[in-house]
């Protein structure tokens, strides 16, 4: 199994939960409004770039854009073997998680 | 709000060509939607270009490690070598940051230099097959009498003789015969009114062209037909074709065409658009303008300045530019004897010369590619000059690198020798240094190319001489790029290289045992060969710098005869003001519109005076015309005036009276001649009253003026006849206004503009200059001369500062055992001073005394832009040759000083 990082992984989860609408902006505004995190748009680029070529994403051209001039975005569609990487992930987070007591175990 | 020019660049080039579009779009996308907060916009967009370069040094670091794991141990050698070279390049900052800025500066420099030589050289004008065209000049003797309009030519001073482009209509139509389908007549158009539907009164510039001129030509079309050579008939419908640029200012209605405009008051019927890549026939300036309207020469009455009445027959006016295609190369002499031929022949039919003037006549063809190009024109020989300077500054930055790296070299015998010892292989060693070199010849084109993205602009607006036509935007050339990116590497290499054998090479245990005494000194004899050279190369460099300013101080010191300051140029078109055509030609009513403005100007609080000319003194403007004088022709140089123009102008009168408001047409013609006419032409005895024939006009002199300048600063004030502007037949188009005045500008520009609009509602103000604009226009090549190649003077100063610094810090580093020695032996500190400053200047008179040796050659290149002084100015020389030892002290002072304060006991220890 492919190793993830986390900005990876961070991505992987926003264009899940973007479904058909996930591209280069909606991805980083998402990464950066759920986590708080700065992430530039080559960086978001690059983490794309790397899940795909893991077949975990896949590039799908939009409709042109008279907003753009007439050019199409670049839009990724989470493939099969990405959702089940996020669920993967999403287990053993859980998992994970659940066995660490609230306010770090103090009280 | 837009993004970071720079911030989008950076994107745009760390960006993998995959991704780049999409990438950019998106970026863009989310800056605009964060236009509410612009400042934090612009930081956002600056942190995306941060990110790219933080990916692109990943990928990097990512692809060069998986190669070295791939490819073995010589790329995980090589990746090491560059972790060490950062490092040591890092340790030795000041070293690094002279080797970068030094290699910027030098390549920054010769691309956008490069990239405005392209531009005046190189683009040609969008034509079909623009290579083939050529242009026509003929030479005939320099006073020839006839009246030339908008003419570009130039004279050889040698024979006397002058070359024009223009021939008379009868003329043409004789050169047309010799080659239908291949010779196209035309002139400029520089300031037409146009009225179009549902549009205000727009103030335009065109072409009048022959009927077969688009198909000569290949002017591309986009709508529509092109003119034919019906349209140019006698009896033709007036049309007009539009350029594309023109249209888009109209609002780019399709349904144009077929619509009626006016120009100058008069229909014409729209025929067609040109395509968007064709701008006209130049590239543009104040006489020879880009085109909005194209019309045939027929419609000549309507739109041709200075007259009202047709030229078809006119054999004494010039006022047609002659255009040949050349599409067999070999036909090319047999086209211009036959060119030659017809012309003379037709000069000789129609009077302008006699038959045994024939016999001199020579005509020469000129480039045609870049049309009518009179930047170009000018600009070929100071552009050939400064071809010569990127050359210098690019070889001034090589040599500078080369001398860095051998002095940095001559300090690390014993780091290399070390290394050695304790068991790098010699190849490894030079491989390291090598890198080292590389590395810092990536990172000083890095900065070369910053610099060229800040340089462009600045250098597209002091291209742009003339006022009103904005700076062609400037192409970043990539070849170039490439070109002088790749000679600063094999300079870097090769410079790399040299010291790296010489510190490898012989015995290891001399090269340790020298280090450990004393040494004597470093020769450095290469290092300082090549400082010798590099302040040879920037000596012409300086010398012509310092000429062309002196030369404009020159030029600006001149006293022009009349008084510049507080003159306001105020152009406007009558033709609007006067309505339709037939009103035009009527004398009373220029006379009326003409009281009304001129007591409008002059009741303006702060106003002197105001009056009206021809031709703007000193702005490039002028008329000339043959004059008949007691029986002898002779040429003089016209200026039709009006009332008040002396006093405007603070010209004096030396004897008899100025043109009055009442000198209107129907009386008899009067005129002023200046000093050097009365001298010369009238024998200087008393010429008022006295009569003689101007053009088809009988003239009399009713007054002498003092002298002044004209249309030149340069040339001697040539014989000048001011007639009465009213007498002039109403015909002309633009009013020439000149005002007096002490009040503020701002103020008064706007005060005019509404005295102008009062009087006369329908014609609009062209435009407004003070006197002083037009002098400067007027030594605009001059001017841009002396700034490019004073910039560059002081680019390759501060490159020899540079590296005179750097190679005498290595020097005194070197020998601080020595100095110390010294010092203990009882050296005195000014003696240690002399000593560092003395080698120092040797090198900088020895580059000195080569440097004046170049000069003399290099000093032909602007000698004829010179002005008031020789190539070989003394004075001048003097001043280049101080600043430049003043430049080399100065550069050695500190690390002199530094040699000063050497302690002997720290020095010896050191060993």
């Amino acid at each position: 199994v492919p190793d993830l990082t986390t900005l990876h992984l961070l991505v992987l989860v926003a264009a899940g939960r973007l479904g058909d609408d996930a591209y280069g902006v909606t991805v980083q505004r998402e990464v950066t409004a759920c986590c708080g995190r700065e992430v530039s748009m080559p960086a978001v680029y690059a983490a794309l770039d790397r899940l795909e070529r893991l077949g975990f994403v896949r590039r799908r051209l939009s409709e042109a854009r008279p907003e753009r001039g007439g050019r199409a975005r670049r839009c990724y569609i989470v493939s099969a073997a990405g959702r089940r990487r996020l669920e993967s992930e999403r287990a053993s987070a859980l998992r994970m998680w659940a066995g660490l007591p609230q306010h770090g175990g103090h009280r | 709000v837009n993004p970071p020019r720079l911030a989008r660049t950076i994107l745009r080039v760390l960006t993998p060509r995959a991704d780049r579009e999409h990438l950019l779009d998106d970026v863009d996308e989310a800056f605009e939607g964060m236009s509410d907060r612009p400042a934090a916009a612009r930081t956002w967009y600056w942190r995306q270009a941060a990110g790219a370069a933080a990916v692109a040094v990943r990928r990097l670091v990512q692809r060069a490690g998986m190669r070295a794991f791939r490819g073995g141990a010589f790329w995980r050698g090589v990746r090491l070598d560059v972790i060490q070279a950062a490092r040591s390049l890092a340790r030795a900052r000041g070293f690094t940051l002279l080797a970068v800025c030094s290699l910027g500066i030098g390549l920054g420099a010769a691309t956008s230099l490069y990239g405005a030589l392209r531009v005046v050289l190189l683009d040609d004008v969008a034509l079909e097959r623009p290579h083939e065209l050529r242009m026509l000049f003929w030479a005939a003797r320099a006073d020839l009498p006839v009246s030339q309009q908008n003419s570009s030519g130039w004279g050889d001073p040698a024979t006397k003789r002058a070359y024009r482009s223009n021939v008379s209509h009868p003329t043409f139509t004789a050169l047309k015969q010799t080659n239908p389908d291949g010779v196209a007549g035309f002139n400029f158009l520089p300031s037409l009114t146009v009225e179009a539907p549902a549009s205000p009164a727009l103030s335009v510039s065109g072409l009048i062209v022959s009927g077969n001129a688009f198909r000569v030509l290949g002017i591309p079309m986009r709508a529509g037909r092109g003119l034919t050579d019906e349209d140019d008939g006698p009896d033709a419908m007036p049309v007009a074709v539009l350029t594309h640029a023109f249209w888009t200012r109209l609002g780019r209605d399709p349904g144009i065409l077929g619509t009626t405009i006016r120009v100058n008051g008069s229909p014409f019927t729209v025929a067609g658009i040109t395509a968007e890549s064709f701008r006209g026939l130049s590239t543009g300036g104040r006489n020879t303008p880009l085109a909005d309207v194209i019309v045939p020469l027929a419609a000549h009455p309507a739109v041709w300045a200075a007259e009202s009445q047709s030229l078809l027959g006119a054999t004494h006016v010039l006022w047609i530019r002659v255009m040949q295609r050349i599409d067999e190369p070999a036909s090319e002499p047999a086209r211009l004897g036959a060119m030659k031929a017809r012309l003379t022949a037709s000069l000789v039919e129609t009077g302008v010369l006699s038959a045994r003037e024939a016999t001199e006549v020579e005509a020469v063809f000129r480039p045609g590619d870049r049309g009518v190009d009179p930047i170009a024109e000018g600009a070929r020989t100071p552009m050939r000059a400064l071809s010569a300077v990127v050359a210098a500054v690019l070889l001034v930055a090589c040599v500078n690198l080369a001398a860095l790296l051998l002095a940095r070299g001559l300090g690390r015998q014993r780091e290399v020798a070390i290394r050695q010892a304790i068991g790098a292989g010699r190849g490894r060693v030079i491989r390291q240094l090598l890198v080292e070199s590389f590395m810092l010849s990536a990172l000083g084109c890095a900065l070369g190319l910053l610099l060229t993205v800040w340089i462009r602009p600045l250098i597209a607006s002091m291209l742009s001489t003339g006022f009103g036509a904005p700076p062609a935007p400037l192409p970043v050339d990539s070849k170039t790029l490439v070109a002088t990116g790749a000679l600063t590497t094999l300079t870097a290499l090769v410079s790399g290289l040299l010291p790296a054998l010489r510190l490898t090479g012989g015995g290891l245990i001399d090269r340790l045992r020298q280090q450990m005494v004393a040494a004597s000194a470093p020769r450095m004899t290469l290092a300082r060969t090549l400082l010798v050279l590099q302040i040879a190369v920037s000596i012409p460099l300086l010398l012509s710098a310092a000429l062309m300013l002196r030369s404009v101080q020159n030029l600006l010191r001149v006293d022009p005869g009349f008084d510049a300051a507080g003159l306001l140029i105020v152009r406007v078109d009558s033709a609007a003001a006067l309505g339709q055509a037939a009103d035009r030609r009527a004398p009373d009513a220029m006379k009326a519109l003409l009281s009304r403005i001129l007591d409008a100007l002059e009741a303006i609080p702060g106003v002197d005076s105001a009056t009206v000319v021809e031709n703007p003194l000193l702005s490039g403007l002028s008329s000339s015309n043959r004059a008949l004088i007691d029986g002898v022709n002779r040429s003089m140089y016209v200026n039709a005036v009006g009332p008040g123009f002396f006093e405007t102008f603070g010209i004096r009168l030396v004897a008899g009276r100025a043109p009055g408001i009442d000198d209107v047409g129907g009386g008899a013609d009067v005129a002023v001649i200046n000093q050097t006419a009365a001298r010369r032409y009238f024998g200087g005895d008393a010429p008022i009253g006295r009569r003689f024939t101007l053009g088809a006009r009988e003239l009399e002199v009713i007054g002498v003026a003092a002298d002044s300048r004209y249309y030149s600063l340069r040339d001697d004030v040539p014989p000048t006849v001011f007639d009465a502007y009213l007498q002039r037949g109403a015909g002309r188009r633009l009013l020439n206004m000149v005002v007096r005045s002490r009040a503020a500008r701002p103020a008064l520009e706007s005060a005019i503009r509404l005295a102008v609009a009062q009087v006369a509602p329908r014609a609009p103000v062209a435009d407004i200059r003070s006197q002083g604009e037009y002098v400067t226009s007027l030594t605009g090549r001059e001017r841009l001369l002396s700034t490019l190649l004073m910039v560059f003077g002081l680019f390759a100063l501060a490159l020899v500062s540079a590296g005179l610094y750097g190679v005498t810090s290595y020097a005194v580093a070197r020998r601080t055992s020595e100095i110390g020695v010294r010092v203990a032996l009882g050296a005195r500190r000014e003696q240690v001073l002399w000593m560092v400053l003395r080698s120092v200047l040797s090198v900088g008179a020895a580059g000195l005394f080569i440097g004046l040796l170049l000069a003399v050659w290099s000093g032909r290149l602007v000698e004829a832009f010179l002005f008031g002084l020789e190539p070989n100015d003394l004075p001048t020389i003097a001043i280049v040759a101080a600043t430049l030892l003043t430049t080399t002290a100065g550069a050695a002072l500190v690390p002199a000083l530094r040699a000063t304060r050497i302690d002997p006991l720290v020095a010896l220890r050191r060993e």
